[in-house]
């Protein structure tokens, strides 16, 4: 995520929108009312609902709340039916649909231009330490012994150019050239 | 890290790769090679013997090498071994162990003529190394001679183009 270019994913500054932001203290005042009245309605019409669709001395399948049950069956079948045609319409169009697009997309462009790639690489370069996986599995592999061994010559040589650099003048005339790591082997 | 970073080399040596190599390393690397060449030239008496036995076994002893001859056979495999190396892969098995290359001026790999001339130098003089120590460039004097340097170099592969 950190390696999409624009803005980062964490927000910036917000900018100030008072129109904005009245509009949606207005918005959550309003649906909090609506909620507290909508219950509080319900608590109190509950009873006389349940009465009208279960009256007393009416047989059962004359009861309106035998009716609805049978509406809400018929209409869950519906719903069924339904959510399985429309899974079958979108199987057939969202590979087509899709393809159209990536047709008329250029993605490596698209990708090429909103992720930065480098970054990304860093990171997991970083995460998977390659280096290491490098040393092991090419044939250059060095032991940790060779390693050491090398490691305390340069030791001894930065131990040996210290005494010996108390025997120099301090201002040499010709000091060390540092080598061009460009051309280095 | 960045894909700069990609290298063989271990993070701790990594600051001290193309530097210059100062005795201590040096010193190593030219003790591993003696042990090589002695090696090799051990080698050659034992072949020579087994071919004398193959040729003559009925009257076969071990031959006695004069010391003129045999001084002459160490000086000439040295010189071989070394300019071969250099001019090949720009180390020797002892440079290899201790990760260092010897390399032009320009910091590539020895020209053949350098590279043969830096091995006849360093087997008729091989006490030019000591130089190293006393030079600030830590230089040896076939180094300061023939403008090549000894550096740390723990990658593999040898720079192409000669210098």
């Amino acid at each position: 995520v950190g390696a999409v270019t624009g803005p980062t994913y964490l927000p910036d500054v917000v900018e100030e929108q008072p129109p904005l932001d009245l509009a949606v203290a207005v918005a959550f005042v309003a649906a909090t009312v609506a909620t507290t009245v909508t219950h509080r309605a319900m608590a109190v019409g509950s009873p006389v609902v349940r009465l009208l669709l279960r009256p007393p001395l009416v047989g059962a399948r004359l009861q309106p709340g035998t009716w609805l049950d049978g509406l809400a069956a018929y209409g869950g079948r519906r719903r069924a039916e339904v959510e399985h045609r429309a899974a079958h319409v979108l199987d057939l169009l969202v590979p087509q649909v899709t393809e159209t697009l990536l047709r008329r997309v250029d993605l490596t462009a698209v990708v090429r231009n909103h992720v930065d790639l480098a970054g990304l690489v860093d990171e997991v370069l970083a995460e998977i330490d390659l280096p290491e996986i490098i040393r092991e599995s090419t044939g250059s592999v060095t032991s940790d012994t060779v390693r050491g061994i090398r490691m305390q010559g340069i030791t001894g040589d930065e131990a040996v150019e210290r005494i010996l650099q108390r025997f120099r003048p301090r201002h040499p005339r010709h000091p060390a050239p540092e080598l061009d790591p460009t051309t280095r082997p | 890290m960045t894909v700069e970073d990609l290298t063989p080399v271990p993070q701790e040596a990594r600051a001290y790769q193309g530097q210059r190599a100062g005795l201590v390393s040096r010193t190593i690397a030219n003790t591993v090679d003696a042990v090589v060449v002695a090696v090799i030239v051990g080698s050659l008496y034992l072949g020579f013997n087994a071919a004398r036995f193959f040729l003559g076994p009925t009257d076969f002893t071990l031959s006695e090498p004069a010391p003129l001859s045999s001084m002459t056979t160490v000086l000439v495999v040295l010189g071989a071994y070394l300019s071969v190396a250099w001019a090949t892969t720009g180390r020797t098995y002892g440079c290899h162990v201790m990760g260092l290359r010897v390399v032009g001026r320009r910091g590539g790999r020895l020209r053949p003529v350098v590279s043969l001339a830096r091995g006849v130098f360093c087997t008729l003089f091989p006490i030019g190394l000591l130089w190293c120590a006393v030079s600030s460039e830590k230089r040896s004097v076939q180094d300061v001679v023939l403008r090549t340097s000894v550096i740390y170099d723990w990658k593999p592969r040898a720079p192409k183009t000669p210098t």
